[in-house]
């Protein structure tokens, strides 16, 4: 077993007393893709690809109490000495970080899946064929510019530290992506090969947007304040950007976040009363789901934000040592945090109930908003106009608003779409447009 | 001079054997890469770490071009290597089989070899983690001297070696050193809270040891920390067109994004505002004639390659002249394909990384200036003030109702295939003939061409831009950009700035 070999160097040090304890994440991914860049399969830009890789993490504690970290490959075996002694140029002192857990109970989390194994291991046709088929479906309604892609990857990650723990956990990931013209993208993240009927009911809620986008008329309505109804995908990334990112333990701790920590003490409303945030890493064949941390911690569900009220930051060990909790599930990069309210209404219902606003396919330049505010000022290419409940135009508009505010309001609600895991948010914000020339 | 990561010629001199035994062309290339990583937040060390990546990335064509990739890290492991290339050759002539994309651009290439290392005045290991701890200590206290701010400073350095060879013989191999650090400062007041930064960026510790260096990080974080507090209490400026003036940093994203990326080849070939049919609009009109473009990064400018990830010599792109479309940032790929003459511009993150069009250091060069002794100055000792004080000397006010001030940038993001862009803002002012009035940052936003045909003349001559990172494609590479010291844009319908 590849981790092994890592194991041995630790304990060899500690054992000649070179390092007094250390914690090890090591992952070992082998993967496949392939991708259409409009009509061109497999071309330059976008080949068949395979690639293998050892990948990870240590922290290790010198006799004198003193830590260091940096990351783990392949080459680390092969010059440990050296890599120690470099290791040890850059030892600090942080006695909250250095945390290394015993023998820990884990869930039994489901997170592999053979089929999706075999494709990396040679199987590539089963990629080849749901592209193909992805680009047949964009060929069928002429799309111009089309890019497509699909992946698996086969990860095989082990934790263990000085202290007795050892655990292992095999997962797989498999994915793929369709961007129609880029003004809309069919995609999916899963554990499995995805399901055919799935992706079938994703593309023709896709290609229903993508047909108001490229055939409905130019508008241009009057600027004002109005109904904004931000689709999964863009509110998703708005709730990461403004509410995820100020939940950060660290950022918390070291003031750096627009909550602090007398705020999740007091339990402060951040968000309007109905409205809740968990995270559940232990769901099944979940894309965000995990057995253990990059630290050993146990995966677990954790409420972050109950009836609007802060509950706790996301901890890592360190930081739940100085905020003297305990640590919190750590959102992974695929992670959909289950957002949740009791007024909750799906996609057509909200569209019934807009006598006048808008829908919001995409914004530009998220990452140039200051998260820690939550102020925001977006343009958006792709925007729907509605009127008496009916989609009447497409238009460019710019939403200009504070998403903290916004999920207090009233008006607020979280929609749901029969195809998607994250709700879209409706907000009353000021919007204002382009020329329809 | 002896190549660079010349450990591994063997195993090159062996995969390229195995490469030509199964009829195919291979380019192999080798990246190692160092990183040494030190966070302080106000006094104390939050992160201090030293990463460390080496790997092989190969890419093989059929003779009659159709492609796979593959990568590996465990290079040391001979017999993995050769496996993984024996899979893509497979892979390849599957593709060849089943009549995929092809490409035989990559045969036109003629053979070159080089050896490129510039020279730093410190090397990777000279300064200890004790001395960097100290500046950077230094820098947090003197930002809370000005304001009581969270300080949290970042600094990295990173060394990076690449060997690239190719079927036909060559064999380049190029070192780049490079170094940034950046002061985030977290200022609240009541329960508003505004988040800032201040950066510089060079090839080593140079950034850290050179006293005019920091002296101009400590000018920007005071800067920064006057308008900290103000940016609290301002309101948010009125949506809509405006005439505009940029500075340099907010010009030079302006380029970078909005322009640049439309400019590269692959985006060409599928389709951006600067092409028809796949082939540049070579020719055409697309900016005022006052102004010029070019791409191009000598060795101490961040986003320095000097040979393109196919092992092709970066040139010097002059994009636009005098407003006329000239040349795109190309590889070999999509050069011929699109019209363009080939640039050796690709670009690869990591060794696993699949190479693309990328930029360097983005130029915008405005012929018409209206120079003064003050914009002699450096940009950041120039007030909003003065710059008002200036346009209104020069009648430039005079018939104008306002200017909208865009100072400083948060970065952006651009539409290709639409020719829309979206730029950030650190501060916007209103100036009128009698007043200059702050406001809330605002969206910069609106259509490209209609953007570059509305400048109309800038304040003082090159100044350097912005110092930061692009991304593409999920890759992050490092890049930099310079423009007049302040650029001014006519208003336009299709310019906007969002607000209430």
């Amino acid at each position: 077993m590849f981790a092994q070999k890592f194991y041995k160097k630790f304990e060899e040090a500690k054992n000649k007393k070179i390092i007094s304890d250390y914690r090890v994440f090591v992952s070992k991914a082998k993967g496949c893709q392939i991708g259409i860049t409009n009509e061109e399969i497999a071309g330059v830009y976008n080949p068949i690809t395979f690639s293998s890789e050892i990948s990870g993490d240590c922290l290790v504690q010198w006799q004198d109490g003193l830590i260091s970290s940096a990351n783990l490959n392949n080459e680390t075996l092969y010059r440990f000495e050296r890599f120690l002694k470099d290791l040890k140029l850059l030892k600090y002192k942080d006695p909250a970080m250095a945390n290394f857990l015993s023998s820990q109970k884990y869930p039994s989390v489901k997170l592999y899946d053979q089929k999706v194994d075999d494709v990396v291991e040679g199987k590539e046709k089963i990629l080849l064929d749901l592209v193909l088929k992805l680009k047949k479906w964009q060929n069928k309604i002429k799309t111009k510019v089309k890019e497509i892609g699909a992946y698996t990857t086969s990860i095989e990650n082990v934790v263990f530290t000085s202290q007795g723990l050892f655990e292992s956990e095999k997962s797989t990931l498999c994915g793929y992506v369709s961007s129609y013209e880029e003004k809309i993208v069919l995609e999916d993240n899963l554990r499995k090969i995805p399901e055919k009927e799935i992706i079938e009911k994703k593309r023709i809620f896709i290609e229903q947007f993508y047909s108001y986008l490229t055939k409905s008329r130019k508008v241009k309505p009057k600027e004002k304040k109005m109904p904004v109804l931000l689709m999964p995908w863009v509110s998703k990334d708005l709730f990461y950007h403004f509410i995820i990112s100020n939940l950060d333990g660290s950022s918390v701790y070291n003031k750096e976040s627009h909550f602090s920590l007398n705020d999740f003490k007091d339990k402060k409303q951040a968000l309007r009363a109905d409205l809740n945030l968990k995270y559940d890493p232990t769901i099944d064949f979940d894309v965000g789901s995990y057995k253990f941390s990059g630290e050993g911690v146990s995966s677990q569900p954790t409420d972050f934000i109950k009836n609007g009220k802060l509950e706790t930051p996301i901890l890592d060990l360190k930081y739940a040592k100085l905020q003297k909790s305990k640590p919190t599930a750590i959102f992974t990069i695929q992670a959909t945090p289950l957002l949740k309210s009791e007024k909750e209404i799906s996609f057509e219902n909200c569209l019934d109930a807009i006598d006048e606003g808008v829908i919001v396919l995409n914004v530009l330049g998220l990452h140039t908003q200051s998260s820690v505010s939550g102020d925001y000022s977006l343009p958006s290419p792709q925007v729907l106009y509605v009127k008496n409940g009916k989609i009447l135009g497409r238009t460019r508009a710019i939403i200009v608003g504070n998403l903290f505010e916004d999920m207090n309001q009233k008006d607020f609600q979280l929609i749901n779409f029969a195809t998607e895991k994250f709700p879209g948010f409706l907000i009353k914000t000021n919007v204002s447009f382009e020329s329809a020339k | 001079m002896r190549k660079l990561l010349s450990e591994y010629s063997s195993l090159l001199k062996n995969l390229h054997q195995i490469a030509r035994k199964g009829d195919c062309y291979l380019i192999a290339r080798i990246q190692e890469q160092k990183t040494k990583f030190v966070n302080i937040i106000d006094d104390r060390i939050e992160t201090a770490r030293k990463d460390y990546i080496k790997g092989i990335g190969m890419r093989v064509f059929t003779k009659t071009g159709y492609n796979a990739f593959g990568s590996i890290d465990n290079i040391r492991n001979k017999n993995e290597v050769i496996k993984l290339l024996k899979q893509i050759i497979v892979s390849a002539k599957k593709a060849e089989k089943l009549k995929f994309a092809t490409n035989k651009e990559i045969f036109k290439l003629k053979p070159s070899k080089d050896i490129i290392i510039p020279k730093t005045e410190y090397s990777f290991e000279s300064l200890k983690l004790g001395q960097i701890k100290k500046t950077l200590i230094n820098i947090n206290k003197k930002a809370k001297e000005f304001l009581p701010v969270k300080a949290n400073s970042l600094f990295n350095i990173t060394e990076e070696i690449w060997r690239i060879t190719r079927s036909d013989g060559t064999d380049i191999s190029f070192k780049i050193p490079r170094s940034i650090l950046y002061c985030v400062l977290t200022y609240k007041k009541n329960s508003q809270i505004i988040q800032r930064s201040a950066r510089t960026a060079g090839k080593s510790y140079e950034i850290l040891l050179d006293k005019q260096i920091q002296q101009k990080l400590i000018k920007e974080i005071k800067r920064i920390t006057t308008i900290m507090p103000k940016l609290i209490k301002v309101p948010v400026y009125k949506s809509g067109s405006y005439d505009l003036l940029l500075d340099a940093g907010m010009a030079g994203v302006l380029i970078h994004e909005a322009f640049g990326h439309a400019a590269e080849s692959d985006h060409l070939y599928q389709g951006s505002i600067l092409s028809k049919k796949r082939k540049i609009l070579k020719g055409k009109k697309v900016a005022s004639s006052v102004v010029s473009i070019y791409d191009y990064a000598d060795e101490n400018d961040r986003g320095f390659y000097p040979y393109d990830s196919q092992g092709v010599k970066r040139k010097k792109i002059t994009i636009v002249k005098k407003g006329i479309l000239r040349e795109a940032i190309s590889d070999i790929y999509t050069a011929t394909k699109t019209g363009a003459s080939l640039t050796g511009g690709s670009k690869a993150e990591f060794y696993s990384s699949i190479p693309i069009p990328r930029m360097s250091n983005t130029i915008l060069e405005v012929e018409k200036v209206l120079d003064d002794k003050l914009f002699s100055k450096d940009l950041v000792d120039i007030s909003a003030q003065d710059i008002k004080n200036f346009l209104v000397k020069r009648g430039i006010l005079k018939g104008r109702k306002k200017i909208i001030y865009l100072q400083g940038t948060m970065g952006g993001q651009v539409d290709i295939l639409e020719g829309t862009f979206m730029l950030g803002t650190n501060a916007l002012y209103e100036f009128t003939k009698d007043s200059v009035k702050l406001f809330k940052p605002a969206s910069f936003s609106g259509t490209t061409l209609e953007a570059l045909r509305s400048i109309k003349f800038a304040l003082g001559r090159r100044n350097s831009g912005q110092l930061g990172s692009c991304g593409k494609a999920g890759q992050i590479v490092p890049v930099s950009d310079s423009a007049n010291k302040f650029v001014f844009i006519a208003t336009d319908e299709k310019i906007k700035i969002g607000g209430k």
